[in-house]
């Protein structure tokens, strides 16, 4: 998106209208960094308010909201009893449990007697049992940042296939809070990356043609530096000097029927057990390479530390999860606070959102729901606070994942899902509301809802939620008030 | 539609002012909730009004999977043809409805080549854009998107709503018919769409959510009070219009358009139809006919498929005339690409590039226009070289029929092909 420097005054550009809806947390892609708009208006902590008409109401007990939303921003949902022990732990202990839980595997989806070892698997299975997991995990943290980097290094089922995604979500899983050096490196050899983004297919073998930069431009652009960071010969240096890589070779072939009817059959790639992918020489580029400043035949390893080197991609990602855990309009202070903390710790996750989480601003009144659950979020934290059966959940969830806008593993593009504001339209509201008529509709007898508005809102509810409370003679009513309410669409 | 009063008061520097009062985020959200969206809103209806949108009205059918082309408009004197496809090119060319000395259109499309005769139809050759993906979804993107660099994010249609119309409270500006998600056209950050997979289906699940919906988003605080609020006042809007509606029978979806209930494009086009007689504000629609990737036994299925699209576009057409409306209404197909001009070895085609595009209604200037791309010199996967780009249908259709400054729209500007009147 490229606007022409001249332009008349009164004319609002893309990026000025585009500007005001990121202000709102839209959340688009670049179009974010470093114009001469944000850095005048973006404002600092301390001149930022919200004037008394306007704002969500003080909660009575302020220290046991902060943990309530401590546990709605880092988790998928939580029980009466969740919160009750997170109260006792306070704050900074609950901080520490989550970000220091270890993470829990999800069940094998390949089923032992699959001779395919899920070389098919299709979407709405994965999904099945990713959302399984985020209801049924212990290590609830790490979920949420598996879910995280789902949207950042994101890749697409139709594209990459089933089985490819299937590992991607288990490589995430596992450095969910680990280094982002050795992310970068993973995604990079990640074979649904590799598809997902044509690296698998590029060849820079003759130095007369350019590979293919798909991939090298999004590793700059979207996953480490951000727009604007880098040259376009350093996109062609990186497109030079990762071509190469591919997805794994398959290790045998099983004949499948395809169509049971007509009994089609073709033969699939199996493969054993997930790897990463390989490097092909004859598609390597012959030359040195200047990359980010770097003369020489530099290697992924090589090109994962230039990219390190650079302040940008701390700062980038800081960034990313201040919007996505404290504010949709983050601080320049408070980026530049996570940012040196992820960078004096050799870009350690941990480090990064335990400085986001512990920020001043998580705590202020003015990022008091001031980011909106997605789709998969509000879902999940509906179902748990009525109990809805896990296996009823996930069925209902699937069923809302195209009109709520949020089908996992198929994102919308590579910058993955616009956070915040980018969740509301009137058809994905709608979405999530008449997914609240039929969870409640599918569950009698329901809980009793006499402590829900504490126990999830705080008790923080505006004036037309009380009074609709205050009129409801149902159990039903009562739920619907609250979960089909604004209030529970933020976090 | 009927205009607020008062509203033409603000102008384009209003909307500056109001744009960067808002982008100041929370210092504007200090102003209390209701004053900065309103402000907003008006300002961005004035610049909206001073853009000169008129009241035409956009069809845009897609026909997924890509579509054939050279097997709905047939070139009928080209012996290449036979050549590349022994199994598949006689049968076409022998039964194809001559529209003049060269080209002809697929056999199952007779209500259309009736429109041909009329001189309601213009045909587009050859428009693809240029290093082609083959990928379905890929190339989705960028005919969805109108940029093959695949750097946009929002729909060409989409950006066409935030910048030129007034979809606030106009719910219906924008509407995808017969699907549950949002078309990529459509979509864009900044204006409303209505999606409605049917009549029945658009609406809440039950009563009593509608009015604690109704009761609850009201006045809602916080930084997202007034996108919530309006979202629900939308669908409550969108409700209200589809009542208006002349009820139709479950399971019988367009008697009058198809004889064939699983037509869904009709049913789609016969609901496009009921918004734009109801009077609903309904300027952009967009409806998809699916299942054109014909990798095997093409013959079969792409003939029931022409069918779906004669029997669909000649009811709406007619149904519209009939009424006298149909004289603002321009209908364009659009596919994500065409196939190969080779078939293969399961009498089929693979995917391809380049492909005519159909252009149908009262505005249109009828014709032939572009060129059709030379079939002895294909590119190194054996598939068309465009001679159109996209982005000169999408200009002429914004500049021309929907009077928006295209060159706003898709950033620069393209070939003129002036297929309309």
């Amino acid at each position: 998106m490229v606007e022409p420097e001249t332009k008349k005054r009164w004319q609002p550009s893309r990026r000025e209208v585009l500007f005001a809806s990121l202000i709102l947390g839209a959340g688009v892609g670049g179009a974010s960094l470093a114009t001469k708009a944000a850095s005048t208006h973006a404002g600092s902590l301390a001149e930022r308010k919200v004037g008394t008409a306007a704002a969500w109401p003080t909660p009575a007990d302020a220290e046991r909201a902060r943990i309530a939303q401590l546990l709605r921003r880092t988790t998928f949902g939580f029980t009466p009893a969740e919160l009750e022990s997170a109260s006792k732990d306070g704050f900074e202990r609950t901080v520490e449990l989550l970000i220091e839980s270890p993470i829990t595997e999800p069940a094998d989806l390949i089923r032992p007697d699959d001779p395919t070892r899920g070389a098919q698997l299709g979407a709405e299975e994965l999904q099945r049992w990713w959302l399984e997991h985020m209801l049924t995990s212990k290590a609830r943290f790490a979920e949420r940042m598996t879910y995280f980097w789902h949207g950042h290094f994101t890749s697409e089922v139709d594209k990459s296939g089933g089985l490819f995604m299937y590992w991607q979500n288990l490589t995430w899983r596992r450095m969910a809070l680990g280094k982002l050096g050795e992310m970068l490196a993973a995604v990079t050899v990640d074979p649904a990356m590799l598809m997902y983004l044509d690296l698998a297919e590029s060849d820079a073998s003759d130095p007369a043609h350019l590979p293919n930069e798909n991939y090298a431009r999004e590793l700059l652009e979207l996953f480490s530096m951000g727009p604007g960071r880098y040259t376009e010969a350093d996109v062609k240096a990186a497109a030079r000097a990762l071509a190469g890589w591919t997805t794994p070779p398959a290790d045998s072939q099983v004949e499948v029927v395809t169509d049971k009817d007509s009994g089609a059959k073709e033969m699939v790639d199996v493969w054993n057990r997930q790897g990463p992918g390989v490097f092909e020489t004859a598609r390597a580029f012959p030359n040195e390479v200047k990359f980010l400043g770097r003369s020489g035949r530099l290697d992924l390893k090589a090109l994962v530390g230039q990219v390190l080197a650079r302040p940008d991609t701390a700062q980038f990602i800081a960034r990313k999860v201040a919007v996505h855990f404290i504010s949709s309009n983050p601080a320049p202070e408070t980026i530049r606070e996570l940012a040196d903390a992820y960078r004096t710790s050799g870009h350690d996750t941990k480090a990064l959102l335990r400085a986001a989480l512990r920020s001043r601003e998580f705590s202020a009144p003015q990022s008091y729901r001031s980011l909106v659950k997605s789709p998969v979020e509000f879902m999940t934290s509906a179902s748990m606070a009525v109990g809805l059966p896990v296996k009823d959940a996930v069925d209902l969830m699937v069923g809302y994942g195209d009109a709520t806008g949020e089908v996992l593993f198929s994102p919308p593009n590579v910058a993955g899902w616009p956070p915040n504001r980018g969740w509301i339209s009137p058809a994905t509201v709608l979405a999530r509301l008449n997914f609240v008529g039929q969870l409640l509709s599918g569950i009698d007898p329901l809980p009793s809802a006499a402590d829900a508005a504490s126990v999830h809102l705080d008790g923080v509810l505006g004036d037309s939620t009380k009074r609709r409370l205050a009129a409801a003679t149902t159990e039903k009513e009562r739920w619907l008030a609250l979960l089909a309410s604004p209030e529970f669409q933020l976090k | 539609m009927t205009e607020p009063t008062g509203i033409n008061r603000l102008n384009r520097r209003d909307f500056v002012k109001a744009g960067l009062l808002f982008g100041t985020g929370a210092t504007a959200l200090a102003a209390g909730y209701a004053a900065v969206p309103d402000a907003f809103a008006r300002a961005v209806y004035a610049l909206k009004r001073a853009g000169g949108r008129n009241d035409s009205v956009l069809v845009m059918i897609q026909l997924a999977g890509g579509n054939d082309g050279l097997r709905t408009v047939i070139p009928m004197r080209n012996s290449v043809l036979h050549d590349l496809r022994p199994q598949l090119a006689a049968a076409s060319i022998a039964k194809a409805l001559p529209m003049n000395n060269d080209y002809g259109l697929n056999h199952n499309l007779p209500r259309i080549a009736k429109l041909w005769d009329r001189g309601k139809v213009a045909v587009v050759e050859g428009v693809g854009y240029p290093q082609p993906s083959l990928s379905h979804f890929e190339s989705i993107r960028v005919w969805e998107t109108g940029d093959p660099s695949r750097r946009q994010v929002n729909g060409w249609l989409g950006r066409t709503i935030s910048r030129a119309y007034d979809s606030y409270g106009h719910p219906l500006t924008g509407c995808g018919c017969g699907v549950s998600g949002t078309p990529g056209t459509l979509k864009d950050v900044n204006s409303t769409v209505a999606v409605i997979e049917s009549q029945q289906g658009f609406g809440f699940v039950d009563d009593e959510l509608a009015a604690t919906v109704g009761a609850v988003y009201h006045k809602t605080p916080g930084l997202y009070g007034a996108l919530f609020d309006t979202a629900v006042a939308t669908v409550h809007q969108t409700v209200a219009e589809l009542k208006r509606l002349p009820q139709v029978k479950e399971g019988d979806p367009a008697p009058s358009y198809s004889k064939d209930a699983g037509n869904q494009l009709a049913a789609a086009l016969k609901l496009g139809a009921q918004l734009i007689l109801a009077g609903t504000g309904v300027r952009l629609l967009h409806v998809t006919l699916d299942g054109f990737d014909t990798h095997q036994t093409e013959l079969a299925a792409h003939d029931s498929l022409m069918t779906y699209l004669d029997e669909a576009i000649g009811g709406f057409y007619d149904e519209l005339s009939k009424h006298g409306r149909s004289s603002n209404v321009l209908i364009a197909t659009w596919s994500e690409f065409g196939r190969r001009p080779e078939e293969n070895s399961s009498t089929g085609t693979d995917h391809g590039t380049a492909a005519p595009l159909i252009l149908i209604g009262d505005p249109v200037a009828k014709g032939v226009y572009g060129q059709t791309p030379d079939l002895k010199r294909l590119d190194e996967d054996g598939n068309l070289k465009y001679t159109v780009d996209f982005r000169s249908v999408y200009q002429e259709i914004l500049d021309t029929h929907l009077g928006v400054d295209a060159k706003e729209i898709l950033g620069s500007r393209f070939d003129r092909i002036p297929f309309l009147l």
